[in-house]
């Protein structure tokens, strides 16, 4: 099933919803998000191609990805993070390129989990999320084939569409149907 | 404004630029936006950011929003236009809790500071306004402005007891230009500092949208706090799609200025009608069925008063609305062994308002439904009835609304053959 998914979220990016028994495999979770893009001016090229901009990257420091998220999600980003960058791509005049360490993403769900368990941050991630990478802006990204990190219950009659394991047990990528956040 | 390169992701989800496989979802489009006059704080600070910088950054001087990049961060001010919540569905009130109306999200989080030095906007009581509020494309949606009750601390946590009850100012559809919809209303009778509260929730999707403004009226009248009295109880005529009801008018101390009609709805009822005399026809709805109605009065204040009490009625039988008036496009997107994805689109093609769909098709032999998104969907005695969820049950003229469902099939899927919406015969798209 899960192998399914996958194929056909390379495919096409539809509403069927696959498997959504979580995994904690780090040859899972991401990997079905799409192509893997292991640095911010790979990300950047790809962000150009679908979208004719994003034409200058431009590196950034980890102290000034605490200064655009603020110190709260810094405390949540951050240790995950193997680097970061930014471009310009509309309507986003910053959009960040981040570049998870792959490796992390089981941790960097666990924290995230536990932060809104605790009452740290009230909602799920807001980035959204590719094959080892993530875009600060979520406009329309589903559209590029991006997901939400979801690490909360599906409530009852909750509407979920296309669904993927996430790396933690209880997180899931999601694209829901008419969402664009 | 420096709007002119940002469009590319709208547009690329738009599919109007590079058009991959992977843009086959067509029919989702784009929003994001916020209030810009009078301006939310969220845009009110990447202004003064805009301006403290120089260029090229965002470092605000205004105490308030130096405060909230300090502890959010200055991706909120860049992204000044996504306040929102993308499962909202119209409860806001459900899903919003009280001291963050203004950042109902960690992201934004630091817009709901309770201070009083944020970037206020100065307006004259009373006066005629011409609301701006920046958009990146066009989406129907209804627009509702509140108003803080007189005597609110702005210094304390904004809650929703501090709201007037029923918005000054409501919009639906308004118009856009450039990048931005604007429309004229009228600002309430109000004195001093208040917060006016913007909730953009479109019609097309269960995303929303929330600004804070933060004001200081001038030359208001001391600011009038007497609600209208409740108005008499309605009385109704119906037909097969519609009811006609009238009330007697209430009174106020200042004069009553309009009347909004209500559906009774479960949790959430539903504002159907504003008027500013004592009747109103409520159109589109479906033979045969039950319906009940409320009427509140509000005054120039935005001061409402309790609602009058509820008239029930039964629309007739038959009929329904014109037929032809509507048309439905059914699409299966993909398909797999033992089981299908379907998208449906329904168009109101009629000249009035179609409220509370439902469409009902006769399921394919073999066929079933096992979830359905952006509507529920039924199955009973082999006929389907898939209904419009809170944010999307009342479809404009002109408007299409969707949803979809997986289903199961044996072999492949067939599509429906015919589709009714409140009773009428709709046209194959």
């Amino acid at each position: 099933m899960l192998g399914r998914c996958a194929a056909l979220v390379a495919l096409l990016v539809g509403s069927v919803a696959c498997s959504s028994a979580a995994t904690d495999s780090p040859g899972l979770g991401s990997n079905a998000l799409g192509p893997p893009l292991g640095t911010p001016a790979a990300v950047g090229e790809w962000v150009r191609e679908k979208t004719g901009q994003c034409d200058e990257v431009v590196p950034r420091t980890m102290e000034e990805f605490a200064e655009f998220v603020g110190p709260l999600r810094a405390r949540l980003y951050a240790p995950y993070v193997a680097e970061w960058a930014t471009c310009e791509a509309g309507p986003y005049q910053r959009l960040g390129l981040v570049v998870f360490q792959r490796e992390k993403l089981p941790d960097f769900q666990r924290a995230w989990q536990g932060a809104m368990a605790g009452g740290e941050v009230s909602d799920n991630p807001d980035f959204g999320f590719g094959n080892g990478f993530a875009l600060s802006g979520t406009l329309g990204l589903e559209l590029l084939g991006l997901h939400e990190l979801r690490c909360t219950p599906v409530g009852p009659g909750e509407e979920v569409g296309h669904t993927l394991p996430a790396e933690a047990e209880g997180c899931t990528y999601v694209q829901k149907p008419g969402h664009h956040h | 404004m420096r709007l002119k390169r940002f469009g590319a992701l709208a547009v690329a989800a738009l599919g109007i630029v590079g058009v991959t496989s992977v843009f086959v979802q067509s029919g989702v489009a784009v929003a994001h936006g916020s209030m810009t006059y009078p301006p939310s704080r969220t845009y009110a600070c990447y202004e003064d950011g805009r301006a403290g910088s120089g260029g090229g950054d965002l470092n605000p001087t205004n105490p308030a929003c130096v405060a909230a990049v300090q502890l959010g961060g200055k991706q909120p001010l860049w992204d000044w236009y996504g306040n929102l919540i993308s499962q909202a569905a119209g409860k806001h009130r459900e899903i919003i809790a009280d001291g963050d109306l203004c950042g109902p999200t960690t992201k934004y989080d630091a817009y709901n500071l309770a201070r009083s030095d944020w970037p206020v906007t100065t307006l004259r009581a009373g006066a005629s306004i011409n609301f701006k509020y920046n958009a990146w494309a066009p989406h129907p949606g209804r627009w509702d402005q509140y108003v803080t009750r007189d005597g609110f601390d702005v210094t304390q946590p904004l809650k929703w007891s501090d709201l007037e009850p029923a918005p000054f100012d409501s919009i639906t559809n308004p118009p856009l230009g450039s990048g931005e919809y604007s429309w004229n209303g009228t600002l309430p009778n109000k004195s001093g500092r208040h917060i006016i509260y913007s909730i953009w929730q479109r019609s097309d999707s269960p995303e929303a949208f929330y600004s804070c403004s933060d004001v200081n009226f001038t030359g208001g009248g001391g600011g009038d706090t007497q609600a209208p009295t409740a108005p008499g109880t309605p009385t109704a005529t119906a037909t097969a799609d519609s009811v006609s009801l009238s009330w007697p008018a209430a009174s106020d101390n200042t004069g009553v200025s309009g009347y909004t009609v209500y559906r009774e709805a479960g949790a959430t009822d539903v504002s159907v009608a504003t008027t500013s005399g004592t009747t109103a026809t409520v159109t589109g709805l479906s033979a045969d069925t039950a319906y009940q109605f409320y009427v509140v009065a509000r005054d120039a204040a935005g001061n409402t008063s309790s609602p009058s009490i509820a008239v029930s009625v039964r629309t007739s039988t038959g009929g329904g609305t014109t037929p032809g008036a509507c048309a439905v496009t059914y699409s299966v997107p993909s398909s797999w062994s033992g089981g299908f994805t379907a998208n449906v689109s329904v168009k109101n093609t009629g000249s009035s308002a179609v409220s509370a769909w439902q469409l009902v098709w006769d399921v394919p032999s073999g066929q079933g439904i096992t979830q359905a998104w952006s509507a529920e969907v039924a199955v009973a005695a082999g006929k389907a009835t898939a209904k419009g969820a809170s944010w999307n049950q009342n479809i404009q003229p002109g408007q299409t609304v969707s949803f979809g469902f997986n289903g199961t099939s044996q072999g492949t899927p067939a599509n429906p053959t015919s589709f009714a919406l409140n009773g009428a015969s709709c046209a194959a798209a």
